[in-house]
């Protein structure tokens, strides 16, 4: 997605040469510089392999010179012996161009997920979840949430109670509503993953259907949500494994779990764990290296 | 939330103005990061900074989702910014650029306490006290 042609920008990179810079890292010598590139015009600095970067829109010919920038860096900072490094980048549409590699994806034949401005191409009797990446995890783009999506869809019964522990940006919780689940409790312990949520669980009207806890579980707070129909964590192995019995009480006798976030190599642990809990195997997903299984208690 | 860390950026941006103009919107987008989320987000939790360069460290993970944390802004920057002083001295040992009362540096160690290594106020404006000497700024008392 290219930008405005007539736009180019001037990359400007700096660094304290070895007669300035120290043995240490020194965040007042960084500020100095930072600030120094802030004043040639640039809007703000990337630390990218030991150099300051910044970008200047539309200098002039002779200001596009190493050694100028290096003077006049010189001057305002008080610094010398920096090092400066330029070249020429086009203009691009950065605001779009990051939504690259993104596209609907089909999880199973009846569930897409989709980000919020590309149409779904979903049929009649398709399930359709809108997630975009924010500062929440849980997107189609990642195999423990995929893993996750594929084995609700099959075992969420209508009218049916889950939970989503650990829940992220929602898309489990989001996905269970639309399969049927009458009541879901979204579990999420980050505040600002809940904000993403709260968002997500708007954008897909499924806000009366699921309730958003902005809590971080523990048995006591298991407890207070049996008897559940369903249970679902895409966490991480070892913060799975001591909530296994916390995950055993908030289960009505016969209910599902879902648990991802495990790796392919930690899977013998963890079976050994789940079958210890008193949990029953019924499916394993396989995604690239991540494992979810399928259990009911 | 299995999350798998696929990229790290560190970038110093001046509170409340993020935007997705270089290097910002080719940073991120590099990591397929929302980069409107980012400004978006940057700006509401740095409002109390406006103007001032603020280092944020942000996290990519594995799905694209990411976060990140804001430092507090380097002690030669606030001391500047107190002062009212473009920079500080060439010379610093010869040439004063200019005073800091008890009272600034109490403030400017108050700011910093998060990410220093102090165990009280004191300790921290001794600190402050040193980088603005090596400025070139006297220190009153």
């Amino acid at each position: 997605m290219s930008g405005d042609p007539s736009l180019r920008w001037l990359e400007v990179r700096a660094r304290p040469g070895p007669s300035v810079a120290g043995a240490e890292p020194d965040p007042d010598l960084d500020a100095l510089l930072a600030d120094g590139l802030l004043g040639l015009g640039g809007r703000a600095i990337e630390e990218r392999d030991g150099w300051w970067v910044t970008y200047l829109d539309r200098p002039s010919p002779e200001d596009a010179r190493e050694d100028r920038i290096a003077a006049r860096l010189s001057e305002d900072t008080g610094l010398h012996g920096i090092e400066v490094s330029l070249r020429w980048q086009p203009d691009e549409e950065w605001a779009e161009t990051w939504k690259r590699g993104l596209a609907p994806r089909r999880i199973t034949p009846r569930l897409v997920v989709t980000p919020s401005w590309m149409d779904a191409g979903a049929g009649p009797g398709d399930i359709v979840v809108v997630v975009d990446p924010k500062m929440a995890f849980g997107t189609a783009e990642h195999g423990t949430t995929r893993g996750c999506l594929r084995l609700l869809d099959g075992v969420v019964e209508p009218g049916s109670v889950w939970a989503d522990i650990g829940s992220g940006s929602g898309i489990l919780s989001i996905a269970a509503a639309r399969m049927g689940a009458a009541r879901v409790t979204s579990v999420e312990g980050d505040p600002l993953a809940c904000e993403a949520q709260e968002e997500n669980l708007e954008a897909n009207g499924v806000d009366p259907v699921v309730t958003l806890m902005c809590a971080w579980a523990d048995d006591a707070l298991l407890e207070g949500l049996a008897p559940l129909d369903g249970l679902v964590a895409n966490i991480e192995t070892g913060i799975l494994r001591p909530m296994l019995a916390g995950f055993r009480a908030a289960l009505r006798p016969g209910g599902v779990l879902i648990l991802s976030g495990i790796m392919d190599v930690e899977w013998p642990t963890m079976e050994a764990a789940v079958a210890a809990a008193g949990f029953t195997l019924d499916a394993l997903d396989e995604d690239g290296e991540w494992r979810a299984a399928l259990l009911h208690s | 939330m299995a999350k798998k860390v696929v990229g790290f950026i560190k970038l110093h941006v001046p509170g409340g103005q993020a935007n997705p103009a270089p290097p910002v919107g080719p940073a991120l987008g590099a990591h397929g990061v929302n980069i409107m989320e980012f400004c978006k987000q940057f700006n509401a939790r740095t409002q109390d900074k406006q103007g001032i360069t603020t280092p944020v460290e942000i996290t990519v993970f594995a799905d694209r989702s990411f976060t990140f944390i804001t430092k507090t802004p380097p002690a030669a920057v606030l001391i500047r910014r107190t002062l009212g002083i473009p920079k500080g001295s060439s010379v610093p040992n010869r040439d004063k650029v200019a005073t800091i009362t008890d009272a600034q540096l109490a403030e400017i160690a108050t700011t910093k306490m998060p990410d220093l290594n102090a165990n009280d106020i004191e300790s921290a404006k001794k600190m402050i006290a040193g980088t603005a000497r090596s400025m070139g700024v006297e220190v009153q008392g």
